[in-house]
């Protein structure tokens, strides 16, 4: 076969293997999605995973300690843009609900204990915090993006979780229905 | 959400504010692709955009869109397996990028890689890279994000969440593209580049193996705290 020949046909094999390989992992994966979501339409609220985690301040925070009572934990970077715009609200809204009974927790991932303080120190973040230095527990919660706040009910499941910044409004929304 | 709202959502993050968090990949992201380009012209005769950075583009936004909507997309089974796992997968998706890197600083140097140095290649490369980059990424969640990512994480509406996702990260490629085809351009006119091309590409090959060495190692949020963290 002459040299052109060969390449021309090189070339479309290289299109072809292309066009259906690319095609072909997308649609893999879409249905393997919607395989593994299979079953879900009536979901039981999931548990909290329990974790250990040292706070900033000195102390130690065991969720297992907080059973039958009902907590909001905040996942966020000290670099994160929307997580610097919720924090005044957080910490407005943690002044309103922590006398009603409700434990507050800000978790700090992707970050390093300067940057945290620094933060804290920056935009007067009063709330207890502590760091995700492993990404153990982002990885047992499922975060990926930030900020990410979870509402935890009294029996310890999950009852709301807010991808994104939080406003005052929808913190009290949310705050409001774990202490039905 | 309309369709067209998830793709402009994404497009424009890149140029704005958001733009901080995209930080992240970006810079890394834009090595690759103009070391990918200053590999071949040192390589082959002719160069053709379309083949060369076109390719591997579209296989890059395939890879990149198909996970970082999958993670989205926390209502899917399938996302909850990836989210469970990703501090793993960062570490291989580590391991692939120093491959990536690795690449563009060898191809010049070692003939089997010169030899296999094709469109197919490189864009198989690009996939691979599209894939990682979604899983090495922390994103800052948008308020588009954000609505996305909750009509995702509720199992009812979790396949209408993705394809929204999908979107958006379509919207985030084609702004990586523009602005990477763009660099590839302003590249190729440049004298001093093109007569540099050697040094210039081995430049760029170190600079992709930075994420891939901050992964691996695990100081990934190191880097996150101390350049974004500057910059925000």
């Amino acid at each position: 076969m002459p040299d052109t020949g060969r390449k021309e046909l090189k070339s479309k094999y290289y299109k072809l293997l292309l066009a259906v390989s690319v095609p072909g992992l997308v649609v893999a994966l879409v249905t393997a999605g919607l395989l593994f979501s299979s079953g879900d339409a009536l979901p039981e609220k999931k548990s909290a995973p329990d974790f250990s985690l040292q706070l900033l301040d000195g102390g130690k925070f065991q969720l297992g300690d907080y059973n039958g009572k009902p907590i909001m934990i905040n996942f966020f970077a000290s670099w994160c843009h929307p997580c610097r715009i919720e924090s005044p609200a957080l910490v407005t809204v943690r002044g309103e609900y922590e006398p009603k009974g409700i434990t507050f927790l800000a978790i700090a991932i992707d970050d390093t204990e300067e940057d945290v303080k620094k933060f804290i120190e920056e935009l007067d973040f009063i709330f207890p915090v502590g760091l995700d230095k492993t990404g153990e527990i982002k990885d047992a919660f499922g975060v990926y993006g930030l900020p990410t706040t979870y509402f935890i009910n009294r029996d310890g499941t999950i009852n709301y979780t807010h991808p994104g910044s939080a406003t005052k409004d929808l913190l009290r929304h949310e705050l409001d229905k774990l202490l039905l | 959400m309309e369709i067209s709202t998830a793709l402009w959502g994404g497009f424009s993050s890149f140029f704005s504010i958001w733009q901080v968090c995209l930080l992240q990949i970006s810079p890394f992201y834009m090595a690759f692709i103009a070391g990918l380009f200053l590999a071949t012209a040192g390589q082959k005769d002719d160069p053709r955009i379309g083949r060369w950075v076109l390719l591997p583009f579209l296989a890059y936004t395939a890879g990149f869109t198909v996970f970082y909507s999958l993670l989205v997309a926390s209502g899917l089974g399938i996302s909850r397996l990836l989210l469970y796992n990703v501090s793993d997968l960062r570490l291989i998706s580590g391991i692939v990028i120093l491959l990536a890197g690795l690449y563009i600083l060898m191809v010049d140097r070692i003939s089997f890689l010169s030899r296999n140095h094709t469109p197919l290649l490189l864009s198989a490369l690009s996939l691979s890279i599209g894939i990682s980059f979604a899983l090495i990424y922390s994103p800052c969640i948008t308020p588009t994000l954000s609505e996305i990512m909750g009509i995702a994480s509720q199992p009812q509406t979790a396949v209408e969440g993705w394809r929204l996702a999908l979107m958006y990260g379509v919207g985030i490629c084609a702004a990586f593209g523009v602005t990477g085809i763009t660099l590839v351009l302003l590249l190729r006119r440049s004298g001093v580049v093109m007569q540099n091309d050697r040094l210039i590409k081995n430049i760029f090959g170190i600079i992709v193996l930075i994420p891939a060495l901050l992964a691996i190692t695990g100081l990934m949020r190191h880097f996150k705290a101390f350049v974004l963290g500057f910059l925000v």
